[in-house]
């Protein structure tokens, strides 16, 4: 197992529209126990594509549970949204931008049909957290980011900012 | 159009970041009866800079207001430059018609810092008489140096070809070595 490096905004990889995976062989196993690994080694994300870790194939994992209990693992492979419910605004953070947050409308409720890394054909219907996460996958897997999502320039393209001060700045009043 | 009697400013302050700006500004505002119109402020670079548009309604009211902007800039809390408005210099309230004159586009930039940037893609815009409405502009630490950020909000006339205008920008883009996304951010009226 190999803990493999997070490619950054604007590494020209994130862009790419990644290929179907063809052949399910010990690469791809390979490939998806090091995401795995990679994922849960204190990334402080719960999912992360194949092409954050410099690979241009349609592959995710994702863990909501990632911070906690780790038995939430889902490993999607050729990831497919079949049905999806109405959106709904949520926050959202990306290891490849980790200046920004943005807010971006996502469905709640999705049903998507993906493989596993055996080349068994998996449907989840999923929800809230899970298909938010699958979206943001999904669209690493497709080259678009998160400032391509967003509606508004001024309040859903967020810097992160640290707000503290000297203490020696802080006022009375 | 606001009666003559009025007075209208445009307020720009900068500052250090520091709790209690915005409620020392605001304070100062009030005390002498000023109304503020419409304002912006951010944090900017360890910075906090704020824009008001603010009418008074006497004369003594502004010189009260000016006192108290003395004493905060005896401070050195922030700096601030008061402007009158002239009246056609004041602004217009959003149109309440559905009816848009301008198409709204997001175009963000982004890639390993340079000199020119905001310039190179400002100039471009100008070019096609393209209104700039809101712009991010930020360095961040990337993986082989200083990644420069660029969002920029624009209202496009209807007569600018919008492909001439994809294509030019793009082009910039591939130039500059830089990633250019432009996009409709068009509302849709239901």
């Amino acid at each position: 197992m190999t803990v493999l490096k997070i490619l950054k905004y604007p590494h020209p990889i994130l862009r790419i529209p990644c290929p179907d995976v063809l052949v399910f062989d010990r690469a791809l196993q390979d490939l998806v126990v090091d995401m795995v690994e990679t994922m849960y080694h204190g990334t402080g994300a719960v999912g992360l594509a194949a092409p954050q870790v410099g690979q241009s194939v349609r592959v995710f994992v994702m863990d909501t549970n990632a911070f906690t209990t780790r038995d939430n693992l889902k490993v999607m492979v050729n990831p497919k949204i079949i049905t999806s419910s109405r959106n709904k605004t949520m926050r959202e953070g990306c290891l490849s931008f980790p200046d920004y947050l943005a807010n971006v409308k996502r469905s709640q409720r999705i049903t998507v049909e993906a493989f596993d890394a055996y080349g068994v054909l998996q449907t989840y219907e999923l929800k809230h957290l899970e298909a938010v996460c699958v979206q943001h996958e999904i669209d690493h897997l497709d080259g678009i980011l998160m400032m391509d999502r967003i509606e508004s320039l001024k309040t859903d393209w967020l810097r992160r900012q640290s707000t503290q001060v000297d203490p020696d700045d802080l006022q009375s009043d | 159009m606001m009666p003559s009697s009025l007075i209208k400013l445009v307020i720009s302050t900068v500052g250090k970041d520091r709790p209690g700006l915005v409620a020392r500004m605001c304070e100062a505002i009030s005390n002498a009866h000023g109304n503020i119109d419409d304002s912006t402020m951010t944090r900017l670079g360890g910075q906090f800079s704020m824009i008001y548009i603010v009418h008074f309604n006497s004369p003594d009211n502004l010189e009260r207001f000016k006192i108290a902007i003395a004493q905060i800039e005896e401070e050195g809390l922030f700096h601030v430059d008061i402007r009158s408005l002239a009246p056609d210099e004041e602004p217009d309230l959003p149109e309440t018609t559905t009816r848009s004159k301008s198409h709204k586009y997001l175009l963000s930039v982004g890639g390993y810092d340079r000199t020119g940037i905001t310039y190179a893609f400002s100039k471009a815009l100008a070019a096609f008489h393209i209104n700039i409405t809101d712009v991010h502009a930020h360095r961040i630490n990337g993986e082989d140096g200083i990644v420069y950020m660029l969002a920029i909000e624009m209202d496009v006339p209807l007569n600018v070809d919008e492909a001439e205008m994809k294509a030019n920008l793009e082009a910039l883009g591939k130039e500059l070595n830089l990633d250019v996304r432009l996009r409709s951010m068009d509302a849709i009226i239901l």
